[in-house]
């Protein structure tokens, strides 16, 4: 005789009741999520690219770019000399 | 055998639990980014991006890692699998491309960190020490994964080509030896 589960409404979530979902073909929300999330590469891609990879820290910090504000000059020094942004790395 | 759905309960509550609280210290951080971005004190804006980097060390990295890993498990532990539904599919992707775009943003909180420890905390040196950059990527970062959540909670229909090839050889019993749950191929073959 099979036991009865204790909580029957999680067998979804668990992976131990039906799975739904088997429709034949990619499902719209697929198409468009997809569409979507390849915009979305594109754009941070071209961002990148056009930002001649000055996409860092510094871009934010040093350029003035907020508030409209140059940072003081022991900002700059210090961020220049112990502070430089990893090469190589994602600096955003 | 209660042990098996017992032990995938576990997984799935690790899984829940690791990744609303991911989202929720995204969310933390946003606030964090936006008060680092309006506060006119000096001492609360040096204290956020000082605050951003242990933060996230001891929050982001271990709940992304936690969410990530306790995802693969609960996926490839059931009949879900890691590659057979576009819902599933989409959170993985959410899940690899942010975890790993913070791994390399924790450099980045370092380098605000440092500028902060080294900028004199009179409101004139603020300018420098403001940043953007943690707000567009919190909030990018938020916004993915309230999709994820959202496609947790809903579970689209849909099902990937390699999807579809293994529930019809599931229908035809090739690769069952015991129940829906026992495979003998691994699922992310």
């Amino acid at each position: 005789m099979p036991e009865s589960a204790p909580y029957p409404n999680i067998g979804d979530e668990t992976g131990e009741g039906p799975v739904r979902g088997s429709t034949t073909g990619t499902p719209r929300w697929v198409k468009v999520f997809g569409l979507i999330a390849l915009t979305l590469v594109l754009l941070v891609g071209v961002l990148l690219l056009t930002g001649g990879g000055s996409h860092g820290p510094g871009r934010h910090t040093s350029s003035g770019d907020a508030g409209g504000q140059t940072p003081p000059s022991s900002v700059t020094e210090s961020g220049s000399s112990s502070h430089r942004p990893p090469a190589g790395g994602h600096s955003p | 055998m209660n042990s098996r759905p017992r032990l995938r309960r576990f997984v799935l509550t690790a899984h829940i639990v690791s990744s609303v609280g991911w989202l929720g210290a995204v969310a933390v951080f946003v606030v964090l980014s936006v008060v680092g971005l309006t506060s006119q004190d000096a001492q609360v804006v040096r204290a956020v991006y000082l605050s951003m980097e242990p933060a996230g060390w001891a929050a982001l990295v271990p709940l992304s890692l936690a969410s990530l890993l306790t995802g693969l498990v609960q996926s490839l532990g059931t009949k879900w699998g890691l590659f057979r539904h576009y819902w599933i599919l989409f959170k993985l992707l959410i899940n690899v491309a942010a975890t790993i775009v913070l791994l390399m943003y924790m450099q980045t909180l370092s380098f605000l960190a440092g500028i902060a420890a080294k900028t004199a905390t009179s409101s004139g040196d603020l300018g420098g020490l403001r940043s953007p950059s943690p707000l567009i990527h919190a909030g990018l970062g938020l916004l993915l994964l309230l999709v994820a959540a959202t496609l947790s909670v809903y579970k689209p229909r849909g099902m990937t080509r390699y999807g579809q090839r293994k529930q019809h050889e599931l229908r035809t019993g090739g690769v069952l030896v015991e129940g829906p749950d026992e495979r003998v191929q691994p699922d992310a073959a």
